[in-house]
This record gives structure tokens, sequence and C-alpha cells, in this order.
């Protein structure tokens, strides 16, 4: 092979992913080189892959990153020479930027196109979609305002960003001071900020428990603006109320919850849900009539919550919303669904981001230590599982009686220490609620009851909690140190992730992860799924088999229930 | 001998006449007795078959090789097809081919069909052959190879590949080809052309690194291993062209021909572009040269197991470490690193053909720099077990030693027999147990206790001995010889000595004495005395006849043969061969066995032997020219009478060659024969001037004709036959044309 030397610490692949050596001595120096271009895709503990996305590459070339300067920098950490095609693709994507500039036009309802490229601007005049988007004008196109969202999504899916230098709404101005004697911001979440608003609009992806919360209110702060906070969950909302009293000044009548029917109040810094968003009522323009009830409002700043979460409709509502400013959150930029090109289209590209492992080695999150439990499942559970159809075998697995005796090992192991349990089939939960005697949180749980029963485990009144899939997201439980899950919504990896963010928060001794699994059945394989995600990040699973004969759950779990779920003992 | 060829066609001493043999070997007739049984002697020595090879120069080890290459017998052309590649031309190989001929190596024969043949001589030629085997073999020095390696050709890719098709359906079609949509699934999978991945896939087909289980390809993960290693125990082949290699580069197309020539009978010729697939191989060039060396495999383990269940093999691994890992994982990306990934599926696949637990987290671990995460290995622990496989087949089950395979799998290939496990074969049940006994003792593997009825063998049978062919060890002399023709060819002296005998050969054709319009052939002649040998200047005068014979040549051909001769001995060498024209009246001759099943090819000329004065006195008659095969050689004498003088018969006419009155007796001549209508001596005797060196490589008499003879027109006389001929060849006419007409 070409110009061997081991002395550089990538290996650059024909498919534009980069191999980066962990325990390479020149690790951080190629870390610090591809970050600025690459796309950290997985970061398992020896071996970190980067990709040369387009997405990637274009976020980069928005930042000012020089094609010349990608090409060297790789060249500076690789260990052979670059392949040819993939110099000439990163040119290629690279040259694509800035072929579409979207700026602001003749008058405020109405901005220009200009398309450096002709057979670009052939396609954009004879594909009829994107040909209903815009008008031509001589050497170049008029665009008008309300199309804004839809061309940029239209141009990228044919392979051209559309670099958007049009003008954004300040939306009315609010005056956010923020609490700077209780906190100070970490140095990631600083830069987070600064990187946002330079382009006033991109995502930030950070770890579950690094702060993400905090970064939007910095991002309001510096923007003053008024601002919409669309989050996943009513809980959620109830969380950034509660950060937005503890970390500014914000009087109570300047934050609202937007509840539709319940309190349609709206204040200058409304939070709102995005199934609330989404419901479709009403004879507005969009036919969405939360949507415009709210979008009339003089909006500075829009703050996506949980972006990996947006709904399909949300993303064609933000494409109403593209003169706003729009700041997106995450700790996993995984869809199931694969539209992150909708994120980057129409929030905005990734504009910050940290690994979960450096964040962990830097103290900032708790150190976590991810166990799989696996447990035979008794005979009789057998024999229904081989029996039942494909569809049904998930939930006899996950409600394998011989779990809760696991959970009560496990419990006992950790016993003085805050613990969640969380699944996704309810039987088993509430056997499992029953049996550690906690509360449980589901998703007939009132409001009323949720907060409750947060705050006795904050406060320690409880030391168990059980949560069904309500908890997955946006659930700030910082003194929980041991996760215990029981099961699971198949494969999901990004529910796994979110799950262990939930003891993610930093804490002496560390967290504990533990997800239970019955032996030779589907859920060793929807758990091999699941921890793809985290395994990437750089965590490891350790395997612990708990198959020796179970103790009989008869007795725990036949205890009648008392009173509601959410409040069993 | 590390050649499958056989030299069927090499001809034997015994089998040349002796005057062909005087010629030859340029000694008189007389002595032909002698040297006939000295040579015999000889050439059954090693030593001086040794030594002759070592005096002769390395052109002609060149055209030696390739004439027992050929079986011992070629073509002039195709030989001179072959020469090519070596930087001869026609005029470098008739030289060269004169210098193995001059010391009875090689004998030039006339097929039936007139096609000029070089034949090696027996029993000299079965020592020649190992010796020259690889003179073929163009030494480069292997330090200035550079290496062209393809991102989607080369052994890592190749055995990751091969590796793959445990993994992956890799069917082929009746016709034993490969189908192409796994293929293309393959490919894409992992990221090169479906081309490539298809050439290395047959490349692995060929070298039996993969092998059709039914109608699927299977990797054979122990030959795989050995390719790794850079041993293929399938294909002997490779394991000489190794031996061949030793620490030098050798130039590709000679190193495709070892190959090539190496292949035991049934074995898939290697496509010249495969070599570089080939672990223990790197090809490349040599100053622009293709070449190719060994490649001792190396590497570290270098590789990374993660947690997530990936396998990352930098370029530095071993490759060994590329089949282990390919054994029990799914190929995501071969690329510069490779990425594999362990899933449940590939494990129970390794499990299937008995790997265990144990021995997966073994290769994976040598594979890697860190210790397997505990979850893959507790996952790879709970597959493996989990894995069950079995195969239900009834027959008759043959059990041999596994490196016996390949001496058995020909010997049952009659019965449909399915190779189930290394070294077991299954047979189907109809199939008598005779028969196959005799098969297995054909092949050399003795039948030593039949199979349990349980199935399980109580006795293996034998043959364990069999191991694959290797390429025998190479004689010093020949490596010596080679070594000599490497440099010839790089045009680099060798042990401080240049081979200029084709410089020599060259210079002197380069540059002839041009034949001035104003030259006569003495001229000429006193020209090339004067500038070779003052002796032969000297004796010219007294070497009135051959100066008188030589004059009668068109100046041009003159030229041609005067550079053909360094001294005047050489001269007279020449001259006597043209006077004995090419042919004997011999009932053995030469090119008879060779020329077709019959053995009998009709001479050029109808030899007479008996009622020789009625002949001669008919031809006395009619001036008719005849071929009188004499004790010193053949005359052509344009016979005028028969006479007696005293009690001897006395034979007068006219010497057409020297044009001098000859009166011969009748006892001297031992065969008669008349000359064809189209008889010219000139053509005869020296051919034009691309041919001049061509004539000793007839055995007969029979020449192509250089040009219609000249006829009067019908009813006139022809002219006089002292004036010069008609046709325009220089000659008289009596020595030329005139035979047509009387005839």
């Amino acid at each position: 092979m070409i110009s061997v030397s081991a002395e550089h610490p990538a290996i650059v692949q024909g498919d534009r992913t980069v191999l980066l050596e962990v325990d390479h001595v020149r690790y951080e120096e190629g870390r610090d080189i591809l970050s600025r271009f690459a796309e950290l895709e997985r970061s398992p503990e020896h071996v970190h892959t980067y990709r040369l996305s387009a997405l990637a590459l274009w976020n980069a070339a928005a930042l000012g990153v020089k094609t010349d300067e990608v090409l060297d920098g790789l060249r500076a950490i690789s260990r052979f020479e670059l392949p040819g095609h993939v110099e000439h693709e990163i040119r290629d994507l690279m040259a694509r930027h800035g072929v579409c500039r979207l700026v602001d036009g003749p008058d405020p309802a109405t901005l220009v196109l200009h398309v450096q490229s002709e057979p670009v601007r052939l396609h954009l005049s004879r594909e009829p979609k994107l040909a209903a988007l815009v008008r031509s004008a001589g050497d170049h196109f008029l665009v008008p305002v309300g199309h804004r969202g839809a061309l940029k999504r239209g141009l990228l899916a044919v392979g051209y960003p559309v670099e958007d230098t049009a003008g954004l709404v300040d939306g009315a101005p609010l005056g956010v001071a923020v609490k700077h004697d209780s906190f100070t911001p970490y140095p990631y979440q600083t830069a987070a900020v600064r990187a946002f608003r330079a382009t006033g609009h991109g995502v930030v992806v950070l770890p579950c428990g690094a702060g993400k919360t905090l970064i939007g209110v910095l991002a309001m702060a510096e923007l003053g603006t008024r601002t919409l906070v669309l989050t996943s969950s009513r809980e959620a909302a109830a969380q950034w109320r509660r950060e937005l009293r503890a970390r500014t000044w914000l009087g109570d009548d300047a934050v609202a919850i937007y509840e539709g029917a319940r309190n349609a109040a709206v204040a200058p810094v409304t939070i709102t849900t995005y199934s609330m968003l989404s419901k479709r009522a009403g004879s507005g323009t969009t036919g969405y009539t939360h949507f415009d009830r709210l979008s009339r409002e003089p909006w500075g700043l829009i703050i996506y919550d949980e972006v990996h979460l947006v709904p399909a409709p949300i993303f064609r509502l933000t494409a109403e919303l593209q003169a706003r400013r729009r700041l997106g959150l995450t700790a996993t930029l995984v869809r199931e669904d694969g539209r992150e090109h909708d994120v980057f289209a129409l929030i905005g590209p990734k504009r910050y981001e940290v690994g979960w492992r450096v964040l962990e080695h830097s103290g900032h999150i708790a150190a976590a230590t991810c166990f799989e439990v696996r447990v035979a499942m008794p005979a009789e559970v057998t024999a229904s599982y081989a029996v039942a159809p494909p569809r049904d075998q998930p939930r006899i697995a996950a409600e394998n009686p011989a779990k809760l005796a696991a959970l009560r090992a496990l419990v006992e192991r950790h016993a003085g220490e805050r613990i969640l349990i969380m699944g996704t089939y309810l039987e088993s939960l509430r056997a499992a609620a029953r049996l550690v005697g906690s509360p449980l949180v589901t998703g007939d749980s009132t409001h009323r009851e949720r907060e409750a029963a947060y705050a006795a485990f904050r406060s320690g009144e409880v030391r168990i909690l059980a949560l069904s899939r309500v908890g997955n997201f946006a659930i700030d439980l910082p003194e929980a140190a041991v996760l215990i899950q029981i099961s699971g919504t198949m494969g999901s990896r990004q529910e796994e992730a979110q799950r262990l963010g939930r003891v993610l928060r930093p804490k002496p001794g560390g967290a504990s992860f533990y997800t239970i699994v019955s032996r030779h059945s589907c859920e060793e394989e929807l758990a091999l799924h699941r921890q793809l995600f985290l395994t990437e990040q750089g965590y490891r699973f350790f395997i612990e088999d708990m198959t020796g004969p179970p103790a009989p759950p008869e007795a725990a779990a036949s205890r009648p229930p008392g009173g509601s779920d959410a409040l069993l003992n | 001998m590390p050649s499958s060829t056989e030299l069927r066609a090499a001809w034997q001493l015994q089998d040349i006449p002796d005057d062909a043999l005087a010629d030859f070997l340029r000694i008189p007739r007389t002595e032909v007795g002698g040297r006939r049984a000295a040579l015999a002697r000889q050439m059954r020595d090693p030593a001086w078959i040794a030594a002759t090879l070592e005096g002769l120069p390395a052109a002609t080890l060149v055209i030696l090789h390739l004439v027992i290459e050929a079986g011992g017998l070629i073509p002039d052309d195709h030989l001179a097809d072959l020469a090519e590649p070596f930087g001869l031309s026609e005029r470098d190989c008739v030289a060269a081919i004169h210098a193995a001929i001059h010391c009875g190596l090689a004998v030039p024969l006339m097929s039936r069909g007139q096609q000029r043949k070089i034949a090696a001589v027996q029993p000299a030629a079965a020592l020649v052959a190992p010796l020259v085997a690889g003179v073929d073999l163009l030494e480069l020095p292997a330090a200035e190879l550079v290496a062209a390696e393809s991102p989607a050709r080369n052994p890592r890719v190749f055995l990751a590949v091969c590796a793959a098709a445990r993994h992956t359906e890799i069917k082929l079609t009746a016709s034993g080809l490969i189908h192409r949509t796994p293929v293309k699934r393959l490919a894409k999978q992992v990221g090169i052309d479906d081309a490539s991945l298809d050439a290395l896939l047959r490349t692995g087909l060929c070298v039996g690194v993969l092998a059709a289980d039914g109608e699927v390809v299977r990797p054979d993960l122990a030959a795989l291993a050995a390719a790794a290693e850079g041993r293929y125990p399938r294909y002997p082949a490779l394991a000489a062209l190794a031996a061949q290699l030793g620490d030098a580069a050798l130039d590709g197309s000679s190193a495709a021909a070892l190959v090539g020539r190496s292949l035991p009978s049934g074995h898939a010729s290697l496509p010249h572009q495969a070599l570089g697939d080939l672990p223990g191989f790197v090809v490349g060039t040599v100053k622009g040269i293709e070449a190719c060396r060994r490649q001792p495999p190396g590497g570290a383990a270098a590789g990374h197991v993660t947690p997530s269940f990936e396998v990352f093999l930098p370029p530095e691994s071993r490759l060994i470490d590329v089949v282990h890992v390919g054994g029990c994982c799914e190929w995501e990306r071969l690329d510069r690193a490779f990425v594999a990934r362990i899933t449940r599926p590939s494990i129970a696949r390794a499990v299937a053909v008995g790997d265990t637990a144990e021995q997966i987290l073994a290769r994976l671990a040598a594979a890697s720099r860190h210790p397997i995460p505990q979850n893959v290995e507790a996952a790879i622990r709970d597959w493996a077990g989990g894995a069950m496989s079995a195969t239900i087949a009834t027959g008759h089950v043959i059990v041999v030693d596994a490196s016996a395979s390949v001496r058995v799998a020909p010997a049952l290939a009659r019965f449909a027999a399915r190779e189930v496990a290394p070294g077991v074969f299954l047979v189907d049940k109809d199939e008598r147990i005779r028969d196959i006994t005799v098969a297995l003792g054909r092949a050399g593997v003795q039948h030593r206790e039949a199979l349990a009825s349980g199935g399980a063998p109580s006795g293996a049978a034998a043959g364990s001995e069999a191991a694959p062919a290797v390429a025998a060890a190479v004689a010093p002399e020949a490596e010596r010889l080679r070594a000599r023709v490497s440099a010839w060819r790089r045009g680099e002296p060798f042990e401080g000595v240049r081979d200029d005998f084709l410089d020599k050969h060259r210079a002197a054709h380069t540059a002839p004495p041009a034949a001035q319009p104003g030259d006569s052939p003495r001229a000429l002649l006193e020209r090339w005395a004067a500038r070779l040998d003052p002796r032969a200047r000297r004796d010219l005068p007294r070497l009135a006849a051959i100066v008188g014979a030589l004059d009668l040549l068109p100046a041009s051909e003159l030229a041609a043969l005067l550079d053909d001769c360094d001294d005047l001995d050489q001269l007279i060498a020449a001259f006597a061969r043209l006077a004995v024209q090419r042919t004997r009246p011999s009932p053995q001759q030469p090119s008879q066995a060779g020329a077709g099943p019959r053995g009998q090819r009709p001479p050029a000329l109808l030899w007479q032997t008996e009622d020789l004065r009625e002949r001669l006195r008919r031809a006395g008659q009619h001036g008719e020219a005849l071929a009188l095969d004499l004790a010193t050689g053949v005359r052509h004498v344009e016979i005028s009478r028969v006479m007696q003088r005293g009690t001897t018969w006395m034979v007068l006419g006219e010497d057409l060659a020297s044009a001098d009155a000859v009166a011969l007796p009748l006892d001297a001549i031992r065969a008669i024969a008349a000359l064809p209508d189209d008889f010219d001596i000139d053509s005869d005797a020296l051919d034009d001037d691309d041919d001049d060196e061509d004539d000793d490589l007839d055995d007969d008499l029979e020449a192509p004709p250089v040009r219609r003879p000249w006829r009067p027109a019908e009813g006139q006389a022809g002219p006089p036959g002292h004036v010069l001929c008609p046709c325009g060849s220089g000659v008289r006419y009596r020595s030329c044309c005139r035979a047509v007409v009387t005839a």
C-alpha cells in the first residue's frame, strides 16, 4: 500500500469513513482535526469512526472551513495517501455549498435565491415541485418567505444545501438575566451557545445529563428575545419551567406552559409539547389550531428539545418558521425513521457535539457501568413463548417472572442507592413495583401524581421509583444512581441511550445501568441492538448470568395493589 | 524437473544419420562412428551436460529451454515466436540453434508438410531439461520491484473474500461458473467492485482455497490458513514458483509460464494477473518490466474487537487474522482497514463446520491488540453453545487423512463422491464397495478396514503419506544457468563476463560487406580474406576450386555466406555444406519418424541404389543431371556418358557446382537420384539472404522453390549451356533451368 506511516493515527477508507485509533499518541490531534469537518459516527473504546458525510462537510463549509483545510487535515493524520475518489468527492461536495444562496429580497415577503450552477438552475426551473416554490427573475429566483423551508428541503434532496443568509426575525425583545451567582456554565455549554449564535439555527448534541436545558437557557439570555420551547412531554415542559425559574430572573408570568384548552396562556417564554402543537383542529392556515395560535406570536427563538423526537408534522410546520432562530437539543441524533436530513434542512445543521465518554472522563457526567443480566425463563414460560406468534414473543419474554428475582437481587445489591426501575410492559412493571415496594409512574398517572412521585424520589422519601416509558425522556432525577431496565421497546437504541441518561448526572461513585434479559429469547437480539448506540459511544456492557433457579416471585407479585399505581406504597 | 512436459518428441541420437551427424558436429564423416559412441556416453553424463551447457551462449540455453518446453520438438516458426519475448530475432534464433546443433544437443528436421522443426536429442535432453527448465525466468533485482497493489485486488482482500464465502451463499451455475447475483450482493456489502470480487473468487476456486460443495462455493479454511502463509497445498504449481523465486524477482510472464508448466493434470491454469492476488507473492514492475517476487507473510496482531461487536483489522494486521476473522465474522467493509461484525449467524456458521467457542475466541484474541470485551466473549460463548448443526446422509463413507484428499478426490470422482469434511468422502450407497476399493487402490490408497456399521470410522484408510506435490529442488547448475540467462537478458555481465555471442552475430549482420555493383564475387572474397583471415588470403590461390565455385554465386549471396564465416575453416565447412545439399539417401531419415503415424514420407529425391549403370546410361543419352551419392558426399553431375575402361565402368559428365569435367568410377556411386524439374543448384546451395543459415536446419534435400524456372518458348531451342541463364539467376543456363527443359 502507498506511503505507510504508522506515526499517523487515522485510516481514511474509501467510503469516506475515517478510523481513528484511540490508543495512538496523536489521537487528540486527530480528534481535533476531524471534529471540524467529520461526523463522529461511532466511538467504541479502541477505534472511533468518523464519517465525512455530505452534511458534515456542508456544516464545515458553513462554518468557513475550506476544502484544502479539510484535505490537508486529513493528510496530516492519515496513515496512507487519501483515496483518489475520496479527495474528489470531498472537493465536489464542498463545492456544492454556496451554489444556492438565499438572501433577503426586495420586500419582507420575498427572498432571493442565487444559483451559481446552470444545471441546478435548470433543475429548479423544470422540476415541478421546486418550480412551484420559486419564480424566475433573470439570473436569480424570487422565493416567497413561506416557501423558505420547503425550498431548502427540496434543494437538499437533490444534493445542494442552501446557504441561508437571509435575515432572521429578531422577535420581540425579552431580557433574560441569568443567575450567575447560582451556577457557572461549563466550558462546553458556553462553546455550544457560541456555535449556535454564529448562525442562529442548528443542533447541539450532548449526552443526557450534560445540561442541555441550560444551554437553551443561555441561548435565550444571549439572544434576549421571546422564546417558544417545544418539548416531548408535559413533565419535560415542567422541568423546563423549573429550570428557567432556577437559573434566570424571569418572573412567574414570563414563563408559561401552553396546554391548549386547559391552559392557553402565552407568555414571553412559552413551553409546550410536540403533541400539543401537532393536534389537528381549527380552521387556521395550517389546520393545526395550536400551531396557528402560537405561530402568530413574535418569537425570536424556537427551541426543539429532544429534537430526535420531532414528529413528522412538526417538520412540516417548522418549514413555516424558517425566519425564526431555531435551536435543536438532543443526546442522540439517531432517528429510527432516518429523517436526520430534515433536521439538518429545517432546524439546522449540527453545530456542536461532545462525546459521551469525553464528558464522562472530564467528570461532567457520571461514569456509568452497563450490565446485561440474563435470566432463564421458567419451563412454562418457555413453552408458551415457543408456541406464541412472533409478535407476542417479546411481551412474553419481557414479562418473564424470573426477572423479578433478578430485580430483587439487584435492588439488594444496591441497597442505599436511589434506583429507577423502568419497563415497557405495564403488567411486569406493576409486579416489579409491588415486589420492591416502590411507586409507579405510567402514562395513566396524573400530572400531579407524577410530580409527587418525582418530588418524593428527589427528596429521598422514596428510594426506588418505577417508571414506564413516560420516564424515558426529559425527566430530571439527578439523584438516581442505578437504573434497572426490565423491558424495552423492541430494539430502540434511542430509548436505551435516553434511559441511561436518567442516571448520568454527575455523582460520586458513578452510576449503574442494568438490563434484565430473558435467555434464549428474542430479547437477547433486541438487547444487542438496543445497546448498539451506547457501545458505539464507548460504553461497555458486561454480561451477567443469573440463570440459576429463580426464586418464586409469586409472593411479591401477588400482593394486592394498594391505591393507584403512582402511590403504591 | 519441475515440469509436466514429457520429452516424448525428442530425437534419438542413434537415429541421426552419419552424414548429418558429421555435418552437425563439423567432423569428417570417417570420425562419426567413434564420435557417436562417445557422444552417446557423454549424453548420459550429467557432468558433461552441465559443462556443455555452461559453454553455450545464453541465447542457446533459451532455445534449448523452449524446445524442451515444447516436448522436445518445436516448429521453427513457433520457436521464433516464443523466442521473441527473450529479445531474439529469427536470425538470432538461427545462430543460437547452430550452437546447440554443433554440440549435438539439437537437430533440425523437416516435416512432411515442409515445416522446419528443431528437436532436442536424447538421451541428453533428459538431463538438459531440468537444467534449462528455469532459464526463461528473468531474474530481476527484488529490491527494485515497485509493487503495484490494487485496493480491490490484493492478498488481504483475496483471503477476506474467500473466507466470506462461508457466510454468503455463492452459487455456481450448471456449467460451474459463479452466479452474478450473490457476487454483486457481496460486492455491495463489502464495498468493492463485483468484477474484482468475481475474479478473486475464481482465483480462489482455481488454487483450491474455495471448493464447490454441490451448487455453492465453500471456503476451505485450512487451505486458506495455509494460503495466508504463502502455501497452496491444493495448487502445487505455486510451490514450484515459490521455490524458483527464492529471494529474487522474476518477470511476470515467465513466472506465469512456470506456473502453467508446473500444473499437474486436472488443475485449472491460473490467470496471469491473479498472481498479485495471492498471499506469498507480490507483483509490480522492475524498470518497467512486469515482475513478481515472494512476499513472506508479515504483520502483527493489530486488530481491535470492540464492545459493539465490530472487528477492525488495519492494514498491518496479519493475513492469518484476516482468515480467522473472516471465518467467524461477516465483513462490512474491505478497504484499507477491514471492518467485520460478529453476529449470531456468523458464529453459528463457524460452529457448524466444527469450530468451538474457545477456538473462535482464541482466534479473535490472537488477532486483537486488546482483550476481547466481556460482552462479546459472553455472546460468542452463548451463540456457539446454542448453535447446533447436523448433516444426515446415507452412503459409503470413505475416510482418509485430510492431506490425502488431493489424491483421493480424483480417484473417487467417477462415483460423484462428495467431500463432506476434510478427508471424509461420501459415495452413493448404490456404488459397489469393491469398485470403490479398486479405485482407491489405483490412487495408491489401500483399503484397510471397513467402517463400523454405526457410521463411525473404526479405521482410516491409508494414504496419509500423500503430500502435496512440491517443486523438486533446483540444482545448483540450473540455478547458475538461470542466473546467467537472466544476466544476459538484463544486458549485464555474469561473473564479470559478458555473453556477447549474439552481439557478435548481430554486428556481423548489421554491417555486411556491401555488395557494390562493381564488386565481383572474387573481390568480395578477397576483401573478406583480408579482413578476417590473412591465411585465407594467402591460401586463396591454392583453393582455386572453392574460389571457382564461390565465384558462381551472386554477389549478395556470397556476401551473406561470408558473413557467417570467421575464418577459412568455417568457409570450407560452409562450402562443404553446400555440397551436402541437405539430403541423404538413407532409409532412416531423421524426419521420417516424426513425419506422421506411418513414419514414412516420400523423400524429395527418389534415390536409386540398383541398376545404376543402366540408369546412368540412359541419363547420358539425354544429358540428364543427377545427384550422385558418393562416399565424400553428394555431387550434382550432368551425365554425358557411361563407358568401360578396362574392368572399371566410369561415369563421365560435368559437375554442376564446379563446372569441372568429372570421371567417376561407377563403384564409387552408392545411389543416384534424378533432380527435380525445378532444381536450381544455386538456390539449393545457398538460400536467399534471410535464410542463409537455415540450410543447416533441413535434413533432406527438399527446399522450397525460390522462383519458377525459365523455359524456352514452344518450338524454340534453349540457349547454349555455357551462357547465362535467361531466368536472370546470373549462372549458366546448364546449371540453371536447362534441367527443366531436358526433363
